[in-house]
């Protein structure tokens, strides 16, 4: 009989302490407005996104309330649906989506460069989700004077499979009550998709974050001339990711020329965990960036 | 026990009804219910009682990457096989019933989708056990023929046809659709007994692959497949609709999948994904877009109601309310819903008998549908023109299985489960004068005599959720409530 494999060494989470219990729930800390700590909220890296997770996720787009994920940017209406017609503005949008933003450094870096720009992180592992929504409530706490850090948010979700159901196509016309003109609202522009988990299995393709039939999905909530930004340190992740959206109708591949002074790009490198991780340990990072096509004549 | 006819199809081109029992296909006529042929579905090995399967290491893998849930339907018996390399496949009778108890469960090869297309001349057909689409050729005579067998990757979950009925579309378990071409030129087989030095070419190419396909689709398959679409979430349905629009005939493909999305996809482009009809609360399991209204679609699933819309422009025009329909026949609490708690639920006292539809069917002179729910002895009629309103509820002996309209005589075909040795296994109803009318003929006694010849010997929970009732396996919590 093989005796059992010794336990595994793990970073200190203070799960069997109760620390991690204590920390968050410490309502003093989050009066100090002080930022979480990472510790106590590590969770297994891998989420299954085949599995139904008890998942609660709003049945269709309308049911997104927005104005609580930004308050600051719903003076008055209670949901989107509300604004009146001629306090229309863009801001009500959510432009830039994090895909699987894991603990936050995308959105967070992004969002005083960015200040305008509506922004989600989508996570799919719980207690990630719950760091990163601690994380933006100190933030904004810590900076209400120059209301910062309110144009970000996040929202626990599995985005394999419930993108349409956070997100309107990418474009919806209308015709606002009292107004006789159409009005086009353009929805998504940027997608993140950063250090995905590589699943390097074939047989668990199906389980990657770009496939070959994700793409279609991608390119439903994002507006022509939007843009997908992918970054990993895994090349063959790399080649499999530029392969699916290059093979895709929808997506042109952007040139170098055409990265070139997008801060978006720095940001993907330096700010995101991963990235950080990447640097420590001298890692490559394959950057490859698309272009959202219109769609083709029918 | 009789095995129960789990799969019915009328064509009316020819004039025959086919019904699958097991991994049988009987051809009967249709007015006379004179037996004309039948085909049987290659089975699968099956291994001796207590020894395990020896050539199943992909499907193996498969499993693995099954979620628990998910994998509700494919049910418990495949998870019984495991690799053994000492295992002896042994084969079953033809019929595949009657087989020895245990581990031979696993190889009972059902028949579960039977569609005819191009006017009869052709029957498609998918097995669950091995994921094989079938295509037979259908003889003047009624007889069948195999055309050709392709294994498929993934279990699949529903079929329609597109581009004059010269292309199969195939939605399966893990999400994606397949375009596949009706006819395609036989791929040579495998040779019987390779040779060592074979096995171990074999076995560098496969090395090879592995190697080479760790940033490619792990299943190229051996005949010409297009990989159409793909949703995350398990399929149950999925249409193809042809559609005048601007002058010029538009193809849509409307797939519907466990997490209550139905999807509204260009055809051939299915890059573009037109929208989503969201307004489901629980899993879709059927989608019907009626012949004389092609802008119509009706759906339902796991939910107390059925939703009638304008799929173009994904507006829901109508909710219908089926929950009193349904108490009218199981009396007691009913409902739907994402969820089934099980236990939560009997504990806060009765349990609720969940609302899961088990298909819809249209009779197109009469503009009606006819609406099946699962564990439910009745099949209800609803008329559809500018709004779904129920009109009548016709009582079963059993529990609907499946229904075939035999469109030309307005009349319809339920098989049912039996609900006593003695009852039938199929019904027939009859338009006439107004009234649906239950025909016991000669012809019916005919097709049962015949059907009543396969046994099911073994473990009836298997033939249940593997087959009979798999549609409200779909629900979330039933895998996990089983489980444990
Ligand atoms: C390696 S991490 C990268 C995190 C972050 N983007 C970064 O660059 O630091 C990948 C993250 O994606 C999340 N993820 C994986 N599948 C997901 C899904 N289907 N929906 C949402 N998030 C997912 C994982 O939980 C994990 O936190």
């Amino acid at each position: 009989m093989a005796s059992p494999p010794p336990p595994k060494r793990q970073k200190q989470s203070g799960q069997r302490t109760g620390l991690r219990e204590k920390h968050r729930k410490n309502t003093e800390r989050k009066e100090e407005a002080k930022l979480p700590q990472k510790k106590y909220y590590r969770q297994r890296a891998h989420a299954n996104p085949f599995s139904d997770h008890q998942l609660v996720y709003p049945s269709c787009p309308k049911e997104m309330v927005w104005a609580n994920h930004f308050p600051k940017f719903f003076p008055a209406a209670v949901d989107g649906a509300t604004v009146e017609a001629g306090t229309y503005s863009k801001k009500v949008e959510v432009e830039v989506a994090d895909i699987g933003c894991g603990f936050g450094g995308l959105i967070v870096s992004l969002a005083p460069k960015l200040p305008d720009t509506l922004m989600l992180g989508m996570e799919i592992r719980t207690q990630v989700t719950e760091y990163v929504d601690e994380r933006i409530k100190a933030l904004r706490t810590q900076h209400k004077a120059e209301g910062m850090y309110q144009n970000i948010s996040v929202l626990r979700a599995n985005t394999m499979k419930f993108l349409p159901n956070i997100f309107e196509k990418h474009q919806v016309s209308f015709a606002p009550f009292g107004i006789s003109k159409v009005l086009t609202v353009y929805k998504l522009n940027k997608i993140f998709i950063c250090f995905p988990d590589p699943h390097f299995k074939s047989r668990k393709h199906k389980a990657r974050i770009v496939s070959p039939t994700l793409g279609a999905e991608y390119a439903y909530i994002l507006r022509p001339s939007g843009i997908v930004y992918t970054i990993t340190d895994v090349e063959d992740l790399y080649k499999w990711m530029a392969k699916h959206f290059d093979d895709h109708p929808l997506f042109e591949r952007l040139t170098e020329g055409e990265l070139e002074g997008d801060i978006c790009v720095d940001v993907m490198k330096v700010d995101t965990e991963e990235g950080k991780k990447v640097e420590r340990n001298n890692g490559r990072k394959f950057v490859a960036c698309w272009r959202r096509t219109e769609d083709p004549e029918w | 026990m009789r095995h129960p006819i789990q799969r019915l199809h009328f064509c009316p081109s020819t004039n025959r009804l086919f019904a699958a029992v097991a991994g049988v296909i009987h051809v009967f006529h249709g007015t006379t219910g004179v037996p004309i042929a039948e085909w049987t579905a290659p089975q699968l090995p099956v291994l001796a009682p207590g020894k395990k399967s020896l050539n199943k290491p992909a499907k193996k893998e498969e499993e693995e990457a099954t979620p628990a849930e998910q994998g509700a339907r494919e049910g418990s018996p495949s998870k019984k096989r495991k690799v053994d390399e000492k295992a002896e496949p042994i084969r079953t009778s033809n019929l595949g019933v009657g087989a020895p108890r245990g581990d031979a469960q696993g190889g009972r090869n059902s028949v579960t989708k039977m569609l005819s297309v191009r006017e009869g001349g052709y029957l498609v057909v998918v097995t669950n056990e091995d994921k094989t689409l079938r295509v037979l050729e259908v003889m003047e005579d009624g007889a069948l023929k195999m055309l050709s067998e392709r294994a498929m990757p993934k279990r699949l979950c529903a079929i329609s046809m597109a581009d004059s009925d010269m292309t199969i579309l195939l939605a399966d378990k893990f999400g994606d659709v397949y375009a596949i071409p009706l006819l395609e030129e036989v791929v040579q087989p495998r040779p019987e007994n390779p040779t060592a030095a074979q096995l171990a070419k074999e076995e560098r190419e496969r090395l090879a692959e592995i190697k080479r396909k760790r940033t490619e689709i792990s299943h190229d398959l051996p005949f010409t497949a297009q990989l159409l679409l793909g949703h995350v979430s398990m399929l149950v349905d999925v249409l193809a609709v042809t559609i005048s629009e601007e002058g010029k005939d538009k193809m849509y493909v409307l797939t519907a999948d466990r997490d209550e999305h139905i999807r509204v996809s260009r055809y051939p482009q299915c890059f573009v994904i037109e929208g989503f009809c969201l307004g489901h609360e629980a899993f879709v399991s059927k989608m019907l877009v009626p012949s004389w209204d092609k802008t119509q679609l009706i759906s339902g699933g796991g939910d107390a109601f059925l939703l009638r819309w304008d799929w173009r422009n994904r507006a829901v025009l109508e909710k219908v309310d089926v929950a009193d329909l349904v108490r009218g026949v199981v009396g007691g609490k009913v409902g739907g819903g994402k969820h089934d708690h099980g236990d939560a639920e009997r504990s806060g006292g009765e349990k609720e008998f969940k609302i899961t539809m088990v298909g819809m069917w249209e009779v197109s002179e009469l503009r009606m549908l006819v609406v099946a729910f699962e564990s439910l002895p009745a099949v209800y009629i609803f008329t559809l023109n500018s709004s779904l309103v129920h009109t009548v509820t016709l009582p079963l002996s059993g529990h609907p299985l499946d229904v075939a309209v035999d469109t030309s005589n307005n009349a319809f075909y339920v098989s049912v489960v039996p609900a006593s040795e003695g009852a039938p296994t199929i019904e027939k109803f009859k338009h006439t004068m107004d009234q649906w009318e239950n025909v016991t003929d000669d012809a019916m006694g005919k097709i049962m005599e015949k059907t009543d010849e396969t046994q099911f010997v073994g473990d009836e929970k298997i033939l249940n959720e593997g087959l009979l009732y798999a549609t409200g396996l779909l629900r979330k919590g039933t895998a996990r409530t089983e489980k444990e």
